[in-house]
């Protein structure tokens, strides 16, 4: 086996085992806690009263017009000036959700004012409260529409989880920076997280695809654009 | 009984009913004809609530809902309203994620928590009755507008609504697909289903309909029997309406 063939191979375990203990699961929660703050600073912002749309609007407004690095910095080096400190992991999820919330509450927002005034009123024409036409009518079409920018966002997501190394978690860019600092070998190691990071991001564009075949489900051919 | 009584309506300072009063019986329909911005669909929406008019009192059998400045309805009033009406829109208004039958039985299951295998029974016989048990399992994208119409009428008829609002219902169709419709309005109201429909189609004004009013710019100009209103007209407007509707 060449010399370089066996660097990555010994690297391939660690690496892998950061990214299954934390590259994964930080994307995963982060993602999923940020799509729900998202869900609500969007309709908060769409239908919410007048002091909770502007709160919204002020939230995406300062976490969009920050660097995400600089927020994981100020949560983890920052906050513990003023008495508050929180471990790395969960100051990396607390930035990344929150980053998450801000974008994703834009897509929502759009994919819900995407589907026709028609459907809330065929849902409160056949006695659907409010939340039972969204529920039920528009939420269902608006994911529709939002899912491909959501996989954006979920894809940027996983590869931003790398800026974690930054604040000490030991995700799977950490670990590709340790090995490199103990065998020199910077070019194979970061070669190697990039393709890991290629591959996680393949299978999920993958999942995207399904994911729209089941939305669109009822389209006629005509209405999908591939 | 539908009892409409000085029903009034404004978008900003824009008064688009001017205190119309209108009665409907049981098991009678009733067409509102007139030009494009006579009021007809705004009139239609102040039954069902889809809009909230400025004054007037709205009596649907044993409900009354009073109208005044901008007090929203309770829920109550709302609840008890919309279970009392059923809408058909020009635009069919489907939703388009869920099957024929979905469709249907959405309110039935969403709004009254009629069990899933008794809903199935009534949107089945429902989509019978508009000539569609063939088509359940179609989404509406799959289904000719004639097809999504009947559809929609059998969705607003789940709820055993004591009046069906019909707002166009014919207007968004092909001369062909429209017979469809209205054959299947036609049914219904020889079923004694009571209906205010909203049309310039002279099959549903002349034939189906036992009342016709002609709406223009906010009031009923003039309302009687098919034969009045529409051969015998009284007013100068009707009468130029009307010779427009006969060519």
């Amino acid at each position: 086996m060449p010399h370089w063939l066996e660097i990555l191979r010994d690297a391939f375990v660690p690496l892998v085992a950061a990214g299954a203990a934390f590259t994964v699961p930080l994307t995963l929660l982060s993602f999923t806690l940020g799509l729900a703050l998202g869900l609500a600073t969007a309709l908060a912002r769409a239908f919410g009263p007048k002091p909770l749309s502007l709160l919204a609007r002020f939230y995406v407004w300062i976490i969009r017009g920050t660097p995400l690095l600089v927020q994981l910095f100020l949560i983890f080096y920052g906050l513990p000036a003023v008495g508050i400190v929180i471990d790395a992991f969960p100051a990396a999820l607390i930035g990344f959700s929150l980053n998450m919330g801000a974008y994703t509450s834009e897509i929502i927002r759009a994919a819900i004012a995407s589907v026709p005034q028609g459907q809330w009123e065929a849902s409160y024409s056949i006695g659907m409260t409010w939340s039972q036409a969204l529920r039920r009518t528009i939420l269902p079409q608006a994911a529709r529409v939002a899912t491909p920018p959501l996989a954006n966002s979920f894809i940027s997501l996983v590869k931003d989880t790398s800026l974690a190394a930054a604040i000490t978690v030991t995700e799977m860019f950490q670990a590709a920076q340790r090995i490199a600092a103990a065998n020199y070998e910077p070019l194979l190691l970061y070669s190697e997280a990039a393709l890991l990071y290629l591959a996680v991001c393949s299978v999920l564009s993958a999942l995207q695809s399904r994911l729209e075949t089941r939305l669109g489900r009822h389209l006629s051919p005509l209405e999908i654009v591939r | 009984m539908i009892r409409l009584t000085g029903i009034e309506k404004a978008f900003g300072t824009n008064v688009v009913l001017h205190g119309v009063d209108l009665e409907v019986k049981d098991g009678t329909v009733t067409a509102l004809i007139g030009p494009s911005g006579g009021g007809k669909s705004t009139l239609l929406r102040c039954v069902n609530l889809l809009e909230r008019p400025r004054g007037g009192l709205l009596e649907l059998d044993d409900l009354t809902v009073k109208f005044h400045g901008n007090r929203s309805p309770t829920r109550e009033e709302l609840h008890g309203v919309r279970r009392r009406t059923g809408m058909v829109f020009q635009a069919f208004h489907l939703f388009p994620h869920r099957t024929a039958l979905g469709n249907v039985v959405e309110g039935l299951v969403t709004v009254q928590g009629v069990g899933p295998r008794e809903a199935e029974d009534r949107g089945r016989a429902l989509l019978e009755r508009v000539g569609l048990g063939h088509k359940a399992t179609a989404y509406p994208g799959q289904l000719s507008g004639g097809q999504q119409q009947r559809v929609a009428i059998a969705r607003a008829l789940a709820g055993n609504p004591r009046v069906l609002l019909c707002d166009e219902p014919t207007s968004a169709l092909d001369p062909e697909l429209a017979r469809e419709v209205v054959d299947v309005l036609t049914a219904l109201a020889r079923d004694g289903v009571t209906m205010i429909v909203a049309t310039h189609d002279l099959r549903l004004a002349g034939t189906v309909a036992g009342q016709v009013a002609f709406l223009e710019g906010g009031h009923i100009v003039e309302k009687g029997t098919p034969d009045q209103v529409l051969q015998n007209p009284t007013q100068a407007r009707t009468q130029a309406f009307v010779s427009h509707l006969n060519s």
